[in-house]
């Protein structure tokens, strides 16, 4: 077994195979603190280290730690939020798969964070941390009605922050890779609401929300008339504290005025400022995603949450 | 060893006369301007069909198709215009022989279940084919520009879905994140990498426009 050969081989076949060792350079002198003369013996666990320090997490910085626990926090939010509305026995019985789908998602979403975290996860903040009333201002379990209004707030708003995060873990891929496959699962469940909320499938969308967001396409149209709840939630549609973070009716995506920029296929067909600004989801910055959910902490027990180091 | 074993691709599949998307931004960028030329294609298509255009017009499926017709439109056209003179050419795409436009409303193999399944699976395809390829970016406004587009795409998904269960399909679980596209172990979305994605999507494209991704890999 000629190792040199091997590796060669092995970078012919994934060709960023070096590029994860950083060099080549570097492999030959991790090679080389075993002595040139390797036995054949000593050949398995010593490639076994090499690709566990090639391929295995690398070290989280501060800052992805500080966005993946807030992404944590979130979920903690949704979770219990679903946990409590599936104990208040409001939802019909062909609503009730899909409640329980969302929340089976969010636990694992936790699950999938805390691994990536480790021992830099917060703890466990439990349901007595979140008030679902906003000190008294809502009613979410008291019928489908209130609760769709506030698991559309809060699914939109994992969106948004989910898309925050992302560049900020640009430099990890592995855990990159699962921050986009909890956020787009975050927009299915997102879609799912509102489709609810308009009154099903068959129930046309309007533009914007419609009057009180009484109506949402399924997808974030304009600013959803502030949304569905709109003192606690026209934030979520607003722009966050950085430019990257504009408001949801923004048109203007890397410079591009993307609306003047298209032609519609179609003679009957007229490209809308709505459908522009419903084509691009926007990001928010931390900062604001942590000030609109500290609306749902319950005083007195916040256990940490949603505070701005 | 599994780690090598892992890694047994090999470039005997790559297509002689294929287009390859390129590397890096560029090439995650053109591998989303070739899905969203398909889609917008297909939802242009729909548009003129015997399904939507006998829709009232007032009717939800007749806003939900134009809306999404709208959105790929002004993806499509924002993708070239961000990529200039690094785009790829237009494709050439055939959607007939694979999807039924054809008339009626209501029975399975209809124009309207027809195109609710082309629209699913391009829509689910889209989402897997986003997250799958994002981590090939290098620079963040980039991965933000895609972020932006693959959380429309999954609200596309997840409503098409539902116009599905909602017409009789048995299929698709929960509908809008079933184990078909989200895992049921990690609840997190499947994705499909940029090579697997171009087998699919080469089946809707000319042969002078068929595409590899070699480089995303």
């Amino acid at each position: 077994m000629n190792v040199f050969k091997l590796l060669t081989n092995f970078a012919r076949v994934a060709p960023d195979a070096y590029g994860r060792f950083s060099s080549r350079r570097r492999v030959f002198r991790y090679l080389g603190t075993a002595g040139w003369a390797i036995t054949h013996a000593a050949l398995p666990s010593l490639l076994s280290g090499l690709f566990q320090k090639a391929y295995g997490q690398t070290a989280l910085s501060g800052e992805a730690i500080t966005v993946l626990n807030l992404a944590l926090s979130l979920e903690y939010l949704e979770l219990y939020y679903y946990r409590a509305g599936l104990n208040a026995g409001i939802f019909s019985a062909a609503d009730l798969a899909a409640f329980e789908a969302i929340r089976d998602d969010e636990q694992g979403h936790v699950a999938a964070l805390r691994a990536i975290l480790d021992t830099a996860a917060i703890p466990d903040p439990g349901a007595a941390a979140f008030d679902y009333t906003a000190g008294g201002q809502v009613q979410p379990f008291a019928n489908v009605t209130s609760f769709l209004a506030l698991a559309q707030a809060f699914e939109d708003l994992g969106v948004r922050a989910y898309k925050g995060s992302l560049t900020t873990l640009l430099s990890n891929k592995a855990v990159l890779r699962v921050a986009l496959n909890i956020h787009s699962v975050e927009a299915r469940h997102a879609a799912h609401i509102r489709t609810l909320r308009r009154g099903g499938v068959g129930v046309a969308g309007a533009d914007g929300g419609g009057p009180s967001d009484s109506l949402p396409t399924s997808w974030v149209s304009l600013r959803e008339s502030n949304g569905s709840l709109p003192i606690l939630t026209a934030a979520i549609y607003g722009p966050g504290t950085v430019a990257a973070s504009p408001a949801e009716d923004n048109l203007v995506q890397a410079r591009v005025n993307v609306l003047v920029n298209s032609t519609s296929p179609s003679p009957n067909l007229v490209l809308t400022a709505a459908a522009a600004s419903e084509a691009f989801d926007e990001p928010l910055d931390t900062q604001q995603v942590r000030t609109i959910a500290r609306q749902f902490v319950a005083a007195g027990n916040s256990q940490g949450l949603f505070i701005t180091k | 060893m599994a780690t090598l074993a892992l890694a047994g691709c090999s470039k005997d599949g790559v297509n002689p006369g294929a287009t390859d998307v390129g590397n890096g931004d560029i090439g995650v960028l053109n591998f989303a301007y070739a899905l969203e030329q398909i889609e917008a294609v297909f939802y242009a298509k729909v548009l003129t069909g015997d399904y939507f255009t006998k829709l009232a017009t007032t009717s939800a499926e007749y806003q939900i198709f134009s809306d999404l017709a709208r959105h790929e439109q002004l993806h499509v056209d924002f993708l070239r215009t961000v990529l200039s003179t690094s785009a790829i050419k237009v494709l050439t795409i055939n959607l007939d022989e694979q999807i039924d436009f054809g008339t009626g409303l209501t029975k399975p193999g209809s124009g309207k279940m027809g195109v609710l399944n082309a629209a699913r699976m391009f829509e689910d395809l889209g989402v897997a084919a986003y997250n799958g390829a994002a981590s090939f970016l290098t620079t963040a406004d980039y991965l933000l520009l895609i972020g932006k587009i693959v959380s429309v795409e999954a609200r596309h998904a997840a409503l098409i879905r539902d116009l599905l269960v909602a017409s009789g399909d048995t299929t698709l679980g929960t509908g809008f994140a079933g184990a078909d596209v989200v895992d049921s172990k990690t609840r997190q979305e499947i994705t499909i990498t940029p090579a697997n994605v171009l087998t699919k999507i080469n089946t809707f494209l000319g042969a002078d426009s068929q595409l590899t991704a070699t480089k995303l890999a």
